[in-house]
């Protein structure tokens, strides 16, 4: 479907080159990659109402980042009121795609299981910190919070994920 | 366990749990926006946090500190996951024989905003063990490349060893989302040490090699309107022969020779036969700061004298030489060095 407008074009732009590094982003604050896939999807279809409106375009990446942290926050609110166990278990992250090569070995399913026992904010910024690479800064304002607040949680996450690996390895 | 050994643990875990659950897609489902004007089943995402003002720059999710040379997703010919990338480009030429003095230069194609993950991800070794380099950056006038970075140690290279600069950066984050799209690695080795001082007052030049008394030569630097600059240099280039012409555009002469290059403005080591009667008298006649010398010694120090070796110009009478008017890394203290300049490394 060609472009018929500004948006369709940057925002058809922003998806081929940033989809699957937001995917990859939500589905580390998910449960499993369909609604990793969703929570993106309706990202980008937020920023294109959107467009034009009220963003300037190179702020875009910031609000499909924030956007995808909020999509996955509120899909995992709305499973655990659902759910009998609010914690779903360490196999979702097998690869869901049988011709993968890339095996997650015990190693990083110890290091993920800990992150899914983590409160929200606390994997948030964990996930943000470690994976996304964020300052405190992009941090604090991707989730709309005090820079204070980041560093705390950090430090809370880091300190839980550590006593749950325990001193074994 | 410790926070790096933790921090380690999670990068990778996170790498590897993202690459294995969403691999690379030949065809990426189609967006819903261009078929769903109205929001998905899952409803409307509430936007919550304000934005921040505008970045000059794009960012990007998804970006990876390759912490441990991780093979695995990014030598597969990957697309770089940053729609804005840093391209590194070496300057130093390697597998060559330099002076103690050489500092590694490479070129950044855009500005970014950190070079912690840089830092981090470039080791050098002397001999096979590692020592501790560190970043600093200028503003660069290469096309393209609007930065300049110089690796050095606190002190000068051993002399006579072989030197590895390894920068495993690709995927790295240069912060603000932006990632380096590439890795350097670069070896070379250093001669012997060599180091000469020009004094002005004395209107000579001692060299010394590995520590023992080379040589003495008479020199006239710098008249009054063209002073030489004050501090520490480093052999640039060397070339035969070399027009040069002053910053006003008057004159403009060639067949200069045994021309060792000290600034970018254009400070040589050179002969000056028309010029011996003051080089003899002391007296600082020479335009554009330049160094000049007897043509005999011009001869010598041609030979002597290898790109990256060092010349201090203790005393001349110019303004102190700025970092970047030529190789001035020298003159920067090593703590204002390791905060990395232009981009903060810390």
């Amino acid at each position: 479907m060609a472009p018929t407008s500004d948006a369709d074009a940057a925002v058809a732009a922003l998806y081929r080159s940033h989809r699957l590094p937001m995917v990859r982003l939500a589905r580390l604050l998910v449960d499993d990659l369909e609604t990793a896939e969703d929570v993106v999807q309706d990202a980008f279809a937020a920023l294109h109402r959107r467009w034009g409106s009220v963003l300037v375009p190179d702020a875009a990446i910031g609000y499909l980042r924030t956007s995808v942290v909020n999509g996955s926050r509120s899909v995992l609110r709305r499973r655990r009121t659902l759910r009998a166990n609010p914690w779903p278990d360490a196999t979702g992250w097998r690869s869901d795609d049988a011709d993968t090569r890339v095996l997650l070995d015990e190693e990083h399913r110890e290091v993920l299981a800990a992150l899914r026992k983590l409160p929200s904010r606390q994997r948030e910024v964990i996930v943000l910190r470690y994976w996304a690479e964020l300052t405190e800064m992009e941090i604090a304002t991707t989730l709309g919070i005090s820079v204070g607040s980041v560093k705390s949680s950090a430090s809370r996450g880091r300190d839980a994920i550590a006593a749950m690996l325990g001193g074994a390895r | 366990m410790s926070d790096p050994h933790l921090e380690r643990r999670l990068g990778e875990a996170f790498d590897a749990a993202a690459r294995s659950s969403v691999p690379d897609a030949a065809s990426p489902p189609p967006p819903h926006f261009m078929t769903q004007p109205t929001p998905s089943r899952h409803g409307r995402i509430r936007w919550i946090a304000p934005l921040a003002a505008a970045a000059a720059v794009a960012v990007v999710a998804g970006s990876v500190v390759a912490l441990q040379g991780n093979g695995g997703g990014g030598r597969k010919g990957n697309p770089p996951s940053a729609l804005a990338a840093v391209h590194i480009k070496l300057a130093t030429t390697g597998d060559q024989t330099y002076g103690v003095g050489i500092p590694v230069v490479a070129y950044f194609s855009r500005q970014f905003a950190s070079a912690k993950s840089l830092s981090a991800a470039t080791s050098v070794t002397v001999n096979g063990t590692a020592m501790h380099g560190a970043w600093y950056f200028e503003s660069s006038t290469q096309p393209g490349y609007p930065v300049e970075g110089h690796l050095r140690l606190e002190k000068y290279w051993p002399a006579n060893s072989t030197v590895t600069v390894n920068v495993a950066a690709r995927q790295a984050s240069a912060g603000g989302g932006v990632a380096f799209s590439n890795d350097v690695q670069l070896s070379f080795r250093t001669g012997p040490q060599v180091v000469a001082t020009v004094e002005d007052q004395k209107h000579r030049m001692y060299v010394t090699r590995d520590g023992k008394p080379f040589g003495v030569y008479r020199v006239a630097l710098g008249a009054a309107a063209t002073p030489t600059t004050r501090g520490i240099k480093v052999i640039m280039k060397k070339s035969p022969s070399v027009c040069m012409h002053d910053v006003n555009g008057t004159y403009r002469e060639c067949g200069i020779k045994y021309a060792q290059q000290l600034t970018y403005a254009g400070e040589y080591l050179h002969a000056a036969p028309w010029n011996e009667g003051n080089i003899e008298r002391g007296r600082d006649t020479a335009g554009n700061g330049c160094t000049n010398l007897m043509p005999s010694a011009a001869a010598t120090l041609w030979k002597v004298l290898t790109v990256g070796d060092v010349v201090e110009y203790p005393d001349a009478s110019g303004p102190k030489m700025q970092v970047s008017a030529g190789y001035g890394d020298w003159n920067v203290p090593w703590r204002t060095w390791q905060r990395g300049g232009l981009i903060p490394t810390l």
